[in-house]
């Protein structure tokens, strides 16, 4: 009798253990170290800003969240590690739009299929770029620096510091009907340091470097994003003129290799919009003057494919100005 | 102000983390492969938890430390730790055959220090009017400075100056290997994607001086392949030759490293080569670098280590990183909420004053542990080959996949050291391919700068250099040092003699 009631309970324990799990659940993820791929050097902005939010990513998802720095050729060697990795939630990253769009749109060589090899999870930042002249220029506001074109046309040396910054000059030589020329530097720093020196005449540059140009003299003459530059409310909105630059904003974007489980992507994106509520995370973030703007799911992806067109459209019709040849 | 910023200075924190830092750079440094910029990246996120003004004195401790670490094993088993302790082994490595290791070792410290106090000394004292200085050099005037450093390879040549010319070449060649990021045009990369990002000049240095030496080596039963030898030597007298005797060389060294260091996007490599190449130029006895002349070792250790305060320049008057390890440091200072430049100072000078007297505590420490490290560090030369080979070469494998994280930067250091055997055995010097590769990519950027710059202003490459006054003074530079260099080379000098 007693093995009887002994058996029984064995019994309903295994049936009750049994009916406690769901039958078809997914598997637990992540249960091990995720390593973050950032295609660029340490101290670069999309590594600053994912060692700011990678911990609280760590925290949610009760893991090690290891950052692996893979840097070279424009974040190109960084980006196919991700895009190759084994799709199994292990191996994650970033990469900055919109150079990613213009390096396939314009790089026949880049391996990379931008709608068939990534998803493109969230972001939480979007950096505008911006116009800036010497405050003591014939050009110093953009009616003037147009009008200077206008009368010779590529005459001022504009510098600028990566492949979007060309695109956004495209865009304004578009929107005006000018020509500029422009004269390629490896960073912001080389032409904040260009600009200084007085060995350039103009430059386009992300709005987080106003300070600098500030102290040798310089200003906005046309303010990207959507709100008014603080210190320069004379400066013009590019926005406010009916040039919408918002597809050139600089967004560092996490993201997964394509054929990760759904789940994997599900939860990565619940964490991140978990994450975007905390306030810290918004303060850490502008601290580094990066502008806050988070977006996830399929609007982060929507916007990532809507944007490709854009930038194809306008690298299509100026690629020998995004293209350098000499 | 200041008393109460010493005060802030001299805390157990702040003292505790400078002195980890520099320990922690000496020992990355030491390591074959591994840099302070690898250390500074790697610690990065370990000073998130702290208060900027110690992030800033625990990563100016490594970047300092850094800069002296690589001279230990440069001068006792002649591997490099790192690219900018390349010319300290042309002359510490002879010392150590010749039984004077500790004689080298102490010129090697105590350059570092007094270079080390030089460069900060100037950051305190000249921070502004440095950072203007730097920033009237444009790219015209970049690329004559890149010309001006590769004339150096005119010291480095031996007896046969084209071999010398032909090595530099190939050096700048090398350079051009990967994408170009103006173009996105892939340059000699035959379909291969690990060469996209181009051959890291690190890379090629640890094959050349570290896995060549290692190759070299195999077969060989002690680590010295001489008798050791240990000659006693008094610091007072190193300490006395090099602020005295050799005060002229000292300063012009410490302020060529300065000077290079403020220089954006330059970087330590460019400096040392310059520094020894004109040490070597003005010495009564040029015939005796290579062969063991404390000069070379004065020259090349002062000047690195002048580079940190000089790279710390525009960072902290204008945010513009003067080398890799510095813009780290601006990494760390952002995630802080400060942000380099003018800011700095008028929001958070107390960050700014409290990391620069700590960035003097860092030398102190650094001097310490180097003097009283002396004899230890010694006791590598007594280990066994076949212990020191694989250690070494176990870490140069580390220390090229840690660069990039990637395994095909070992097999190209692993090429590298192979080819630099083979070059070797023919008599071809391997330091200008070093020099070539360090200043390719400086110079063509500008070149190319340059040239739209003439372009977009309607004039012709030579008239837009000539008429622009600074980039005047470097053509003239230019001409002289390829002169100097040509009558200095041995075979010239021969020839016009006859």
């Amino acid at each position: 009798m007693m093995k009887k009631i002994v058996l029984c309970i064995l019994f309903l324990a295994l049936v009750l253990s049994l009916c406690s799990t769901p039958s078809i659940a997914a598997p637990a993820w992540p249960t091990k170290t995720i390593t973050w791929i950032v295609p660029f050097s340490a101290g670069g902005n999309a590594d600053n800003i994912s060692r700011i939010i990678a911990p609280y990513f760590s925290k949610e998802l009760g893991v090690a969240i290891n950052i692996v720095n893979q840097p070279g050729a424009a974040g190109e060697i960084g980006t196919m590690a991700i895009a190759e990795a084994d799709p199994d939630g292990y191996t994650i990253g970033v990469i900055n739009a919109p150079d990613i769009q213009i390096s396939c749109i314009v790089n026949d060589a880049y391996d990379l299929d931008f709608f068939k090899d990534l998803n493109y999870l969230a972001t939480y930042t979007a950096t505008p770029i911006s116009f800036y002249a010497p405050q003591k220029s014939e050009w110093n506001t953009l009616e003037k620096f147009v009008k200077y074109h206008k009368e010779h046309p590529g005459g001022l040396l504009f510098g600028e510091g990566g492949i979007g910054h060309r695109v956004l000059m495209a865009t304004v030589m578009d929107y005006f009907g000018i020509q500029i020329s422009s004269v390629n530097f490896n960073s912001v720093a080389d032409v904040v340091a260009a600009a200084l020196g007085g060995h350039i005449d103009a430059a386009g540059a992300g709005n987080q470097v106003i300070s600098q140009f500030v102290s040798g003299g310089w200003a906005p003459i046309a303010w990207g994003g959507t709100e008014k530059c603080k210190d320069f409310p004379d400066a013009p909105l590019f926005a406010d003129m009916g040039l919408f630059t918002d597809f050139l904003n600089v967004m560092t974007v996490l993201l997964t290799p394509k054929d990760v489980p759904a789940y994997v992507n599900e939860r990565l994106i619940e964490v991140a919009n978990k994450v975007s509520r905390i306030p810290e995370v918004r303060t850490q973030l502008e601290a580094i003057n990066c502008v806050y703007y988070f977006t996830s799911g399929a609007d982060m992806d929507k916007k990532m494919k809507d944007y490709y067109s854009q930038i194809q459209t306008i690298s299509e019709k100026y690629k020998s100005a995004i293209v350098l040849n000499n | 102000m200041t008393l109460e910023l010493l005060q802030r200075v001299f805390v157990l924190d702040v003292l505790a983390l400078a002195t980890l830092g520099t320990l922690l750079g000496i020992i990355f440094a030491a390591i074959p492969g591994l840099n302070a910029a690898i250390a500074m990246t790697l610690f990065l996120p370990v000073t998130y938890g702290m208060r900027p003004e110690l992030a800033l004195s625990f990563l100016g401790g490594v970047y300092m430390g850094g800069m002296y670490g690589g001279s230990i094993t440069a001068i006792l088993i002649n591997v490099p730790g790192c690219v900018e302790a390349t010319c300290t082994a042309y002359d510490g490595y002879p010392m150590t055959l010749q039984g004077r290791s500790r004689e080298a070792l102490y010129y090697s410290i105590f350059a570092s220090t007094f270079g080390g106090f030089f460069g900060i000394l100037a950051l305190v004292l000249f921070t502004p009017p440095l950072a203007s200085v730097a920033l009237k050099f444009g790219p015209p005037e970049m690329m004559l400075l890149g010309m001006c450093g590769l004339t150096i390879i005119g010291c480095l040549s031996g007896n046969n100056v084209w071999k010398a010319v032909f090595m530099a070449a190939l050096g700048l060649f090398l350079a051009t290997v990967g994408t170009d990021m103006s173009s996105s045009v892939r340059r000699f990369t035959f379909g291969n994607r690990a060469l996209t990002a181009g051959l890291s000049p690190l890379v090629v240095a640890l094959g050349i001086f570290c896995f060549a030496e290692m190759f070299r080596d195999i077969g060989m039963r002690k680590a010295a392949t001489f008798e050791y030898k240990d000659t006693p030597i008094k610091p007072s007298t190193v300490i006395y030759d090099i602020l005295v005797t050799k005060t002229y060389l000292f300063c012009k060294s410490s302020l060529l490293g300065l000077f290079i260091g403020i220089l954006p996007g330059i970087g330590g490599g460019t400096a040392v080569f310059t520094a020894y190449g004109e040490a070597k130029r003005s010495s009564k006895h040029p015939e005796t670098f290579g062969a063991g002349n404390p000069e070379g070792i004065i020259a090349a250790e002062s000047a690195n280590n002048a580079v940190v305060g000089g790279a710390l320049i525009p960072m902290l008057a204008i945010g513009i990183p003067g080398s890799p390890g510095v813009a780290i440091m601006g990494a760390a200072l952002t995630t802080h909420g400060i942000i380099c430049g003018p800011d700095l100072f008028t929001k958070r000078p107390d960050v700014a004053y409290i990391f620069m007297y700590a960035m003097f505590l860092t030398i102190v420490g650094m001097a310490l542990m180097g003097i009283f490290g002396i004899k230890w560090f010694s006791y590598i030369l007594k280990i066994d080959m076949y212990y020191l080979i694989p250690i070494v070469t176990a870490f140069a494998i580390f220390g090229a996949y840690s660069i990039n994280n990637m395994v095909s930067d070992v097999l190209v250091a692993a090429i590298s050291g192979t080819v630099a055997i083979v070059l070797m055995k023919l008599e071809f010097p391997v330091s200008p391919l070093i020099v070539g590769f360090v200043l390719s990519n400086l110079i063509e950027q500008n070149l190319r700068r340059t040239i739209q710059m003439a372009g977009i202003k309607q004039m012709n490459f030579i008239s837009y250099l000539l008429q622009r006054p600074l980039s005047l003074i470097l053509v003239v530079a230019l001409i002289g040092l390829i002169t100097l260099f040509t009558f200095m080379n041995p075979n010239t000098k021969k020839k016009l003699q006859d």
